[in-house]
């Protein structure tokens, strides 16, 4: 690396408009992914522990375990790799159609998947490839992904793009002759941008576009489109509060695909350092989300559940009781607590309540008669610094 | 709600012109671990495995993570 | 007070050949602009360039919450040790707003070298400084010589090199 001649150039009422691409997360001086001009950032263990369960009135229906790990290892100054692995375990049942669980189908129980990528930076750009594996004992994923950022010369503005192809296997434990695929191809352009000392922005479009195999093998009725297009739009802002130890960060999604599933989702998080060695992180999340197309109602005909009215005479050609197809809302309050041990070590404990009625759905009806489905997660994680 | 985001958009690109952009000493506060975009990224994928399981809307994590099998 | 010495700017250019040309550049027209004076007083006494100081003069631009800058500290230690002697004096200016996180930061880096501390960012305004650490190396008639963005470990041979040539 070599030096560069600089210029003070005279600036007439401050910041040229020239100025006006901007800056992202001090690249300089904070090390890691998103800072293509330092470098791979350093060496990091992390462990978490999630303990997830939901429930709907009357009975507990699923519950997780799942440890997950992530490891970042600078290799060099221009090499680093990362690496992690989940596993879950999964016990409980899913219903057959909406609510009902009666003849309930097993979940698939146990899942594993790993994923590593590999980052060159390169002075004011960083470029990675990476790949992910997924398996459970009635689904494989696996995926391959490129990724570039491109930070500009003042380091106030920084350019993401990502391209990823998936390729996911769909077996089924109850039918040993289902064996399907589905492929997939997702886009990702964001921008980031520091307005300000305190003001950081981004803007991210992801476009994907799949084809294969989209219906549940263990619904009852259950057929759904071969293709399936989404779009989503994120939009995300921290805002540090000068003078006191509170940022606020926001975060808008809205989200359509070819299903007919429109949503939108908004969250608040609030990070608070309360000394230099604890903070808090309180969050609320809003969601809705309009139903699929091919939805349909707990409305049944003359044969009873699960079969919709004009199914024997005139059968559409997709339909689907999947409740996580219909048009809800969901609200949850989460808080997280980080704990800096030492200069190496931190600690964090994250607790969320999450609730999904159809009555919170925003811009539209809900779904009727579906049962609101609450859930809890606990995360607790530990991590070091090398 | 389509059309408000892309307002919004638009006006975040524009006021960006009138905000001042912060020079190079004076990242002291987005250098802050709580001011990037994603302080936990294990924490995000494991949340967002979670949302996609429960919900059916995705994107905003990036690409080529893996399915989770949520047919 | 002097006006910011007005020199050529490229910071585009990659390729070696072209640096070079653009440090001749910068010694051509140096020559026309008067030399730079930062009166911000450093701990060795003198101000930070001009005023009774003789040396040529490494400036480091450094802040408590810039990461590459706890790499350059030990670093330019070793460069006051071995070069001092033979002319070169070292001042790092810090940007810090606060005082307490600035010497924080001092306590553990133990600079040997002299430390001047502008919390209005004044010094780092007039030369216009583009990135954090940022490093100027002037000549004994106080004419920029070099500059220098960042600081990564693989630098340190290359700059001492340039450090070298500049005292000569």
């Amino acid at each position: 690396m070599v030096g560069e001649v600089v210029a003070a150039i005279e600036r007439p009422g401050g910041r040229t408009a020239a100025a006006c691409g901007s800056l992202v997360a001090a690249a300089l001086a904070l090390p890691g992914a998103t800072s293509a001009q330092l470098g791979p950032g350093p060496g990091l263990v992390s462990f978490k522990w999630l303990d997830y369960s939901d429930r709907q009135p009357g009975f507990d229906r699923i519950r997780v375990q799942s440890p997950s790990l992530f490891v970042n290892y600078p290799v060099s100054e221009h090499w680093g790799v990362e690496a992690g692995y989940t596993a879950d375990s999964v016990s409980g049942a899913s219903p057959r159609w909406h609510t009902s669980i009666a003849s309930a189908s097993p979940m698939r129980e146990y899942r594993h998947g790993g994923n590593v990528r590999v980052t060159r930076y390169t002075g004011r750009a960083a470029y990675s490839v990476g790949a992910a594996v997924s398996d459970e004992n009635d689904f494989d994923s696996r995926a391959v992904s490129l990724q570039g950022v491109w930070n500009s010369d003042d380091n106030n503005r920084s350019w993401n793009a990502a391209v990823a192809y998936t390729r996911d296997r769909i077996t089924s434990v109850n039918d040993p002759l289902l064996d399907q695929a589905r492929r997939t191809v997702d886009v990702n352009v964001g921008v980031t941008q520091a307005l300000s000392r305190t003001d950081i922005v981004q803007v991210e479009l992801t476009y994907s576009r799949g084809r294969g195999y989209y219906s549940d093998p263990y619904k009852f009725i259950d057929i759904r489109p071969e293709s399936r297009d989404q779009t989503a739009l994120l939009l995300r802002w921290n805002h540090y509060f000068d003078g006191s130890d509170v940022v606020l960060r926001t975060s808008w999604r809205g989200y359509r695909d070819t299903f007919g599933i429109r949503s939108q989702t908004l969250i608040f998080e609030s990070a608070v350092d309360v000394t230099e060695r604890f903070a808090v992180v309180p969050g609320v999340r809003l969601y809705s989300q309009s139903a699929a197309d091919f939805y349909y109602d707990p409305i049944y005909s003359y044969l009873g559940a699960p079969y919709p009215p004009g199914w024997l005479e005139a059968p559409p050609a997709y339909l689907s009781p999947d409740q996580r197809l219909a048009a809800f809302g969901a609200v949850s309050l989460a808080v997280k607590f980080i704990f800096r041990i030492d200069d190496l070590w931190t600690a964090d404990l994250r607790v969320e309540a999450y609730e999904q009625r159809t009555t919170w759905r925003i811009g539209g009806p809900g779904s009727p008669d579906l049962a609101p489905l609450t859930a809890t997660f606990v995360q607790v994680g530990i991590a070091r610094q090398f | 709600m389509r059309r408000a985001a892309a307002i919004t958009l638009i006006a975040l690109l524009l006021g960006g012109c009138a905000i001042e952009p912060p020079r190079a000493w004076e990242r002291d506060l987005l250098a802050r671990p709580a001011m990037t975009m994603d302080p936990d990224p294990l924490e995000r994928r494991i949340m967002y495995n979670i949302y996609t399981s429960r919900e059916n809307s995705f994107g905003g994590n990036g690409v080529g993570g893996g399915g989770c099998g949520c047919n | 007070m002097a006006e910011p010495g007005k020199l050529t700017l490229d910071s585009r250019r990659r390729d070696l050949l072209a640096l070079a040309a653009g440090l001749l550049a910068v010694g051509a027209t140096a020559a026309d602009a008067p030399p730079l004076e930062l009166a911000l007083p450093a701990s060795d006494g003198l101000p930070v360039l001009g005023g009774g100081n003789t040396r040529a003069t490494y400036i480091d631009f450094w802040a408590s919450w810039c990461a590459p800058c706890r790499l350059s500290f030990p670093w330019m230690n070793e460069m006051h040790d071995r070069l001092s002697a033979r002319g070169l004096r070292i001042v790092a200016v810090g940007l810090d707003r606060r005082e307490a996180d600035a010497r924080r930061f001092l306590e553990r880096a133990q600079p040997r070298f002299a430390i001047a501390l502008d919390p209005g960012a004044d010094s780092a305004r007039r030369l216009d400084v583009q990135a954090m650490p940022s490093s100027y190396m002037f000549s004994a008639e106080r004419r920029l010589l070099f500059s220098h963005r960042g600081f990564r470990p693989e630098d340190r041979e290359a700059l001492e090199g340039r450090l070298r040539a500049a005292l000569a």
